[in-house]
């Protein structure tokens, strides 16, 4: 219960953040740091696959609901980045930044990818390279120059209030 | 703590990527054919962050203004509010007044008397949220149904068209501006009186731009020539002002002729907003009854 109770205030917090102030650091028009795709990279690095899949779906489902398009869009974005980042959970060691760092940018990009393929592709917008430079490949490294800092933030949560929780400590070295 | 369990349904990730996905897909079907069966759940959890949302905003508005203007009295930036608001209202009378000369000329030629222009009601609203994907040119004001707003109507800014309104909860409104790539406007250009179609288009706007397209191959318009909504429009009033032309090139195909326009508004530095509350419809139903539209 606590650790839903965690994860959802994650969300909250970033997808305020994410839909109001974080306009002032935005990089040209509408490139902006996504702390959505830093919360599942995070979990499903710490969590594995299920519950990166679960985080990325129900913070997909918030974005989706305060952006007003069509439901479930951003959930199925960000449950595929959960799952995939969840492969990467049996490598996962505390205090590590270089491999979830290139998670969170390759998920980044993964997820404009996939945005840009379901939302401008289908329409007739083929100008791929324009939207690789342009808007993908800022998105991805903005986004893993934040990841930096709120990282430290998301694994010392998940050190200090939801690991103990069901963590028997006798049996870590 | 004891030892962590064995989940007792121990389902395959990709059994449950499956499931999951399959149930996204389900919710994409549905609310896009039956919007509004989701709309009652959407509002209801929209009321919830939007007072948040307004909250972070408001201070972040504050904390950035007191950064700008330190040593700025409170009083003197409400006073910049209040006559940036008046400045917005006169350049958007300044337009309406060289569209209804323009408009005069033209009718002159004519020889008839219609009058294309009406004096639109407007609400102020802020702006309290944008949507956050890079992706979408969407925004959230503080003003829903309890102070009249519908969807459908026109949003502008200082002398300009920003967009339209697409959802309407009970203290909030989502605006779809006209710099979102899905976004189609229905446009007229002055002087030459070419119809054409504005849309926004990503890869325009990382340089500033957004789309025109659809002129007839035959248009003599040019750089700086101003664009207008088009009284064909079924959802936007006519005579607000677009953008100016900055580049045309013909087509392909050799039938139309499409090209750069620049927005007049500032998308990146917009904080508040005017809100139409006349219904293009309502105007239609207007017009019928005077007389019958000339187009």
């Amino acid at each position: 219960m606590v650790v839903v109770a965690v994860y959802a205030v994650e969300i909250l917090i970033a997808v305020l953040l994410k839909t109001t102030v974080f306009s002032y650091i935005a990089y040209g028009n509408n490139i902006v740091p996504d702390l959505i795709v830093m919360i599942v990279v995070a979990a499903a690095y710490q969590r594995g696959k299920t519950k990166g899949m679960l985080v990325g779906f129900f913070a997909g489902l918030v974005l989706d609901i305060t952006a007003g398009g069509l439901l479930g869009v951003f959930a199925f974005f960000y449950m595929f980045i959960g799952y995939l980042n969840g492969a990467m959970a049996k490598y996962y060691v505390q205090n590590d930044i270089l491999l979830p760092l290139a998670m969170a940018a390759g998920s980044e990009f993964i997820f404009s990818f996939l945005f840009y393929v379901f939302l401008f592709l289908t329409r007739g917008r083929t100008n791929i390279g324009a939207y690789v430079i342009n808007q993908m490949i800022p998105l991805a490294l903005y986004t893993a120059l934040v990841f930096l800092v709120v990282y430290r933030i998301l694994d010392l949560v998940y050190w200090k209030v939801t690991k103990p929780l069901y963590t028997d400590y006798s049996k870590v070295e | 703590m004891k030892e962590r369990e064995k989940p007792k349904y121990d389902i395959e990730p990709r059994y449950v990527l499956l499931i999951m996905t399959m149930v996204c897909v389900f919710m994409i079907f549905f609310s896009y054919k039956f919007d509004n069966v989701f709309t009652p759940i959407r509002t209801r959890l929209n009321s919830f962050v939007v007072p948040l949302q307004k909250g972070i905003t408001t201070i972040g508005n504050s904390i950035n203004n007191a950064i700008d203007n330190f040593e700025e009295v409170e009083t003197l930036q409400k006073e910049i509010a209040r006559l940036q608001e008046e400045n917005g209202r006169l350049a958007r009378e300044k337009e309406e007044i060289e569209q209804s000369l323009y408009d005069f000329e033209r009718i002159k030629q004519l020889l008839s008397l219609s009058d294309n222009y009406k004096d639109y009601n407007t609400v102020g609203a802020n702006i309290i949220a944008k949507d956050s994907s890079g992706y979408y040119a969407r925004f959230t004001l503080d003003k829903g149904y309890k102070d009249g707003i519908k969807v459908d109507m026109n949003v502008l800014a200082g002398s300009g068209l920003v967009g339209i309104i697409t959802e309407v909860g009970s203290n909030y409104s989502v605006v779809r501006s006209v710099i979102d790539d899905n976004n189609y406007v229905s446009a007229i250009v002055t002087k030459t009186n070419d119809d054409c179609i504005v849309c926004g288009n990503l890869e325009m706007l990382s340089i500033g731009y957004i789309e025109i397209r659809d002129l007839s191959i035959n248009s003599e318009a040019k750089n700086n020539y101003k664009v207008y909504t088009s009284p064909l429009s079924e959802k936007y009033l006519p005579n607000i002002l677009i953008g100016y032309i900055s580049n045309i090139q013909s087509e392909n195909d050799g039938l139309t002729k499409n090209g750069y326009l620049t927005p007049v508004v500032d998308f990146e530095h917009l904080s508040t907003v005017l809100i139409v509350t006349d219904l293009k419809k309502d105007y239609l139903a207007d017009d019928e009854e005077d007389s019958a539209p000339i187009h």
